[in-house]
């Protein structure tokens, strides 16, 4: 017999189905999400403010900023 | 305080400490690749000072990442924000202290307008500045008119190379008559920053090919 123990118990009785939660950034917040090992989508089981405020975008202009300034020390 | 005082200035190492009693071995390759016919140099030189630039804690197996202390780039004096304090340079600026006085007077309005909303920025990223100390030789500055002599030395962030030591093994164990400075927290942080930034910065090929 092939008992899988995700689904049942080794006394007969229906167990849990195993779950699996995820993150999704949306906006300033993260969503977190309930899915079954299936996929199924199961409920969201919280939201939290994203403390990471920079999308990508944002980390990328941040990184660039920098005076470029030799152009000003040449010889006039 | 840039560096800490003699009482306070104990015998580990730490990222941003000044050292002696090192030397740099530079491979000097003419044509790469190399192959057997090829010939190239390995030239030793001997700075006074050398900076740690590998993190706390990294300083160990045998080795050290250094930045040779550099006499500073005479352009430096052609901004009297500098001149004032050399290691304003170390810290974000706006971008008319980050420009020679007459250059700045005589910059197209428009221009200066948007530089003016660019907010505090690094400028030199290559360069950490040094504060002048009893330790350092001063040297003079060559500038058009004026006799000028500094003690304030910088490293360049490109000029960062390894040395091998068997004495480092932990930041308490090391070899412990080459420390010479120790920055305080303050310093470390400024130069674990701009270090930071330095190597942080993302070209325009990444930018395009990632957004």
């Amino acid at each position: 017999m092939n008992i899988c123990p995700q689904f049942s118990s080794p006394t007969g009785e229906q167990g849990t189905e195993q779950t699996v939660n995820k993150i999704y950034p949306f906006e300033r917040f993260e969503v977190e999400i309930k899915l079954s090992n299936t996929g199924k989508f199961l409920g969201i089981t919280a939201i939290k403010i994203n403390e990471g405020f920079l999308n990508y975008k944002q980390k990328l202009l941040a990184a660039e900023n920098f005076h470029d300034v030799a152009e000003y020390y040449s010889e006039e | 305080m840039f560096y800490e005082s003699s009482e306070k200035c104990d015998k580990a190492f730490r990222f941003g400490d000044v050292l002696n009693g090192f030397a740099i071995a530079t491979p000097s390759i003419q044509n790469p690749p190399l192959s057997n016919n090829c010939t190239y140099q390995i030239e030793v030189s001997m700075h006074s000072f050398y900076v740690i630039l590998s993190p706390c804690c990294s300083i160990s197996d045998k080795v050290l990442s250094l930045a040779p202390l550099l006499e500073l780039d005479n352009r430096f004096f052609k901004n009297s924000y500098f001149k004032e304090d050399m290691t304003r340079l170390n810290r974000k600026m706006e971008a008319k202290n980050s420009i020679p006085a007459g250059r700045w007077n005589n910059m197209d309005p428009d221009e200066k307008a948007a530089k003016e909303q660019q907010g505090l920025m690094y400028a030199f990223l290559e360069f950490f500045i040094y504060k002048k100390n009893g330790l350092f030789t001063p040297y003079p500055i060559n500038q058009k008119g004026e006799n000028i002599e500094t003690r304030c030395y910088m490293i360049d962030f490109r000029t960062i190379f390894q040395i091998k030591c068997d004495k480092v093994i932990a930041p308490k164990d090391t070899p412990l008559k080459c420390k010479c400075l120790q920055l305080t927290v303050e310093t470390r942080n400024l130069l674990r920053d701009k270090l930071v930034f330095y190597f942080s910065r993302i070209p325009n090929e990444d930018k395009v090919l990632m957004s």
